[in-house]
């Protein structure tokens, strides 16, 4: 051990994590059959080696071990606010170049596998550096702080700066280590990939996110909050999830056998077979901003109350008659009313939100855990192509049509019962939520009674009949709890929801003259760009102006809901974000171009949602006035 | 004397090919034990040809360290030892004998 060093690095560390210094002082064992030495280069500096097993790698050469980390900086341009993700400490040599050519505005984040090698690089390499206050370094190291890789993801890596991202392996961990480089790497793409598919959901449905918000707005009035259902059920009372692969064909009618005896929560497209089989489940979600009304046409649909949320496609909601569970959608206009009705009965009446994998299977899932089962049985969950078939008969058509599985799409997952069934990359995404789920969530027991499709990894595998006859022996009425909740707006609180709506014309136009005068700013500042002489007090002036105004469109809740229906201009708009300029002039014609693009876009968006209130909201609130007047008559 | 710079420049060639390999992580190990003979007789004509000073300990070395590092299957070591001791080696004595060259 060097000492000094030790020392050294020790006294910054407590000054940053107090507690890996305790835990790294109070370390008396080192791991077994691990060796970490540290030896000299031919030329002075300190470099190290492991012995792991017998078997010798070094972290760093010994001619020129500088020379990697200055190589690697040659090859990737360090631009502007680049995240930046080095795995390995190894001798610290290449981070503290990367953290002195890097730009400031860039973030930092340095995984390092081994707790023992980190223990031993605080003891032969100045690390001090790392641990300062100041500088933009986040640190997971192994056994001291790796429950956090996904906060530092969160914090580090956004939508924004994602493409910018750059990675740096260092020597050997890649062999040293194999598993847990996997893993981190295979964490830090999810974490991509996650961001990517947020903004493609979010700008598939760019569309009609307005359009929707302000048709449901009614229903949200007039239904009730999905904290209703919060803990109804007895834990050992099971929920069973109906979803509508193309296993359902096979044990449908088996259904019948638990009724009185679970709660059976169905998802949309479930619906319709299970209705035409002569089951009436107890709740069916929904989730999607696009679903069609043809999977809700039946004359049965409103006997099941559904659990939904104001961004769903209007159809079913206009469909449905029946009782309406909202769960938290996102929306500010929503949050805003219901911050209002808190207010007013002094206690949080904001709707809960409901974890999801994007499926609505995954929503129907976390729902009857929020319910209070600890026991979940699956059936019709294929999330593969069972029978070459994406959805069970009676769902979008009465015979579902084959898939061509020949192309590239589709790829092979391991089968319930053994071998391999063929899936695609969304399915897989929902089935790698519910195993995700399964090993967190150890209290709750998950049983795939699908009979068909791809192995949920940690599920029990049995049929339908054995879950139905091993899980399913108490009797509970959930249709005597679904019936006596109370609603959201009940009694004198529904004049919150009239007073609401009536000042939503006031607000959009109050955002449509926000964003004109933003307009207003960024052309000036598009003029002062072009001119020889810039006035630094002006510019200064203005951009406080413009300062205010993007506080506003960030702050205001209905703001907010006119720059959610531009989410397709965001998502363009966003990544150019940190991009800059070579010369002034160019950076405030950027900017200018920027601001104004936005700006009108939001102009023109509240105008447009104005449309939209009118013959929804707008509407309602008359329809309630009027016949308010008619009783008082 | 040309026909060492012609070997040299091969040598050069094929070290540049392998160290590129182990930079974009491609499989190079066998083509580096194939080279080997190469090196060998690269190295005998440095020594015994090109009479020119040249540190024998630290071509020792480098050469120590190309073969632990082979026998190690030791990615750091073999790039860093490559690049920085190897092809040292070789471009200083090409430069030397250039320089004779044009000296003559």
């Amino acid at each position: 051990m060097n000492r000094e060093i030790y020392e050294k690095n020790m006294e910054a560390l407590k000054n940053k994590f107090p507690m890996w210094a305790e835990k790294l002082a109070s370390v008396k064992r080192k791991k077994r059959n691990f060796d970490v030495l540290a030896e000299n280069s031919y030329f002075g500096n300190t470099i190290l080696k492991v012995n792991d097993n017998g078997k010798i790698l070094y972290l760093n050469g010994k001619y020129a071990p500088d020379e990697v980390g200055a190589n690697w900086i040659k090859k990737n341009e360090l631009k502007d606010y680049t995240p930046i993700v080095i795995i390995g400490i190894s001798n610290a040599v290449h981070i503290k170049k990367i953290i002195d050519c890097a730009p400031k505005t860039c973030n930092i984040l340095i995984y390092e596998p081994s707790f023992e090698l980190f223990r031993r690089e605080m003891e032969e390499v100045d690390l001090a550096f790392l641990f300062k206050k100041d500088i933009p370094v986040g640190i997971i190291v192994d056994e001291l702080n790796d429950i956090e890789i996904q906060d530092y993801f969160d914090l580090f890596i956004s939508y924004d700066n994602m493409v910018l991202l750059k990675t740096y392996l260092s020597g050997n961990y890649k062999k040293l280590f194999p598993e847990k480089v996997e893993e981190f790497v295979k964490k830090l793409r999810k974490h991509v990939f996650d961001i990517e598919v947020s903004w493609n959901t979010q700008v598939r449905y760019t569309n009609v996110t307005a359009t929707n918000l302000f048709k449901n707005f009614p229903y949200l009035c007039e239904g009730y909050g999905v904290q209703e259902l919060k803990n109804i059920l007895p834990k050992d009372f099971p929920v069973i999830i109906v979803s509508a692969g193309p296993s359902l064909n096979k044990n449908i009618q088996d259904l019948k056998l638990a009724k009185g005896k679970a709660c059976i929560i169905a998802t949309d497209t479930a619906m319709k077979p299970l209705l035409n089989a002569g089951i009436i489940p107890d709740l069916f979600v929904i989730v999607d901003g696009l679903k069609p009304g043809k999977l809700f046409e039946h004359k049965d649909i409103s006997k099941t109350a559904m659990v939904t949320m104001t961004q769903v496609s209007v159809e079913p909601m206009e469909l449905h008659k029946g009782k309406k569970f909202f769960y938290y959608s996102g929306s500010k206009m929503e949050d805003e009313i219901l911050y209002e009705l808190s207010r007013a009965k002094n206690k949080d009446c904001t709707l809960p939100n409901i974890p999801t994998g994007g499926s609505v299977a995954n929503t129907a899932y976390s729902l009857g855990i929020n319910m209070g089962s600890e026991i979940i049985i699956l059936i019709g969950q294929d999330l593969a192509l069972t029978g070459n078939k994406t959805h069970a008969d009676g769902t979008f058509q009465d015979k579902m049509e084959e898939i061509d599985v020949k192309n590239s799409d589709y790829f092979e997952v391991d089968a319930v019962g053994g071998g391999k069934v063929l899936t695609r990359s969304d399915f897989k995404l929902y089935l790698d939520w519910f195993e995700t789920r399964i090993k967190e969530w150890k209290n709750i027991t998950t049983i795939d009674a699908t009979e068909g499709g791809a192995l949920i990894h940690g599920s029990k595998v049995m049929t339908l009949k054995s879950a139905i006859k091993k899980y399913c022996k108490k009797e509970f009425n959930v249709k005597w709890h679904i019936d006596h909740s109370k609603k959201l707006f009940d009694g004198e609180n529904k004049e919150i929801a009239v007073k609401f709506i009536e000042g939503i014309p006031k607000k959009l136009n109050e955002v449509e003259k926000k964003a004109k005068e933003g307009l207003r700013y960024y052309e000036k500042l598009e003029s002062m760009g072009k001119k020889s002489n810039i006035n630094d007090n002006q510019v200064l002036k203005l951009y406080k102006r413009i300062k205010k105004i993007n506080h506003y469109m960030e702050q205001d809740y209905m703001a907010e809901t006119v720059i959610d229906s531009l989410k397709g201009m965001e998502y363009s708009l966003r990544p150019l974000v940190y991009q800059t300029q070579d010369t002034m002039k160019d950076e405030f014609s950027y900017i200018s171009e920027q601001g104004k693009a936005m700006m009108y876009g939001v102009a023109i968006g509240a105008g447009e949602i104005k449309k939209i209130e009118e013959e929804t909201i707008g509407a309602y609130v008359k329809k309630l006035q009027e016949r308010e007047k008619g009783k008082e008559k | 004397m040309h026909e060492l710079l012609e070997k040299l420049c091969c040598n050069k060639e094929k070290v540049e090919t392998i160290i590129q390999k182990i930079e974009s992580g491609e499989i190079y190990i066998d083509e580096l034990k194939q080279y080997l003979p190469m090196m060998n007789e690269i190295v005998t004509c440095i020594l015994y040809e090109a009479k020119i000073s040249i540190n024998e300990e630290f071509l020792v070395q480098v050469l120590h360290d190309l073969i632990d590092g082979i026998e190690r299957q030791d990615d750091v070591i073999l790039l860093d030892t490559l690049q920085y001791g190897w092809l040292e080696i070789l471009n200083y004595v090409n430069d030397k004998l250039q320089g004779e060259n044009i000296d003559e």
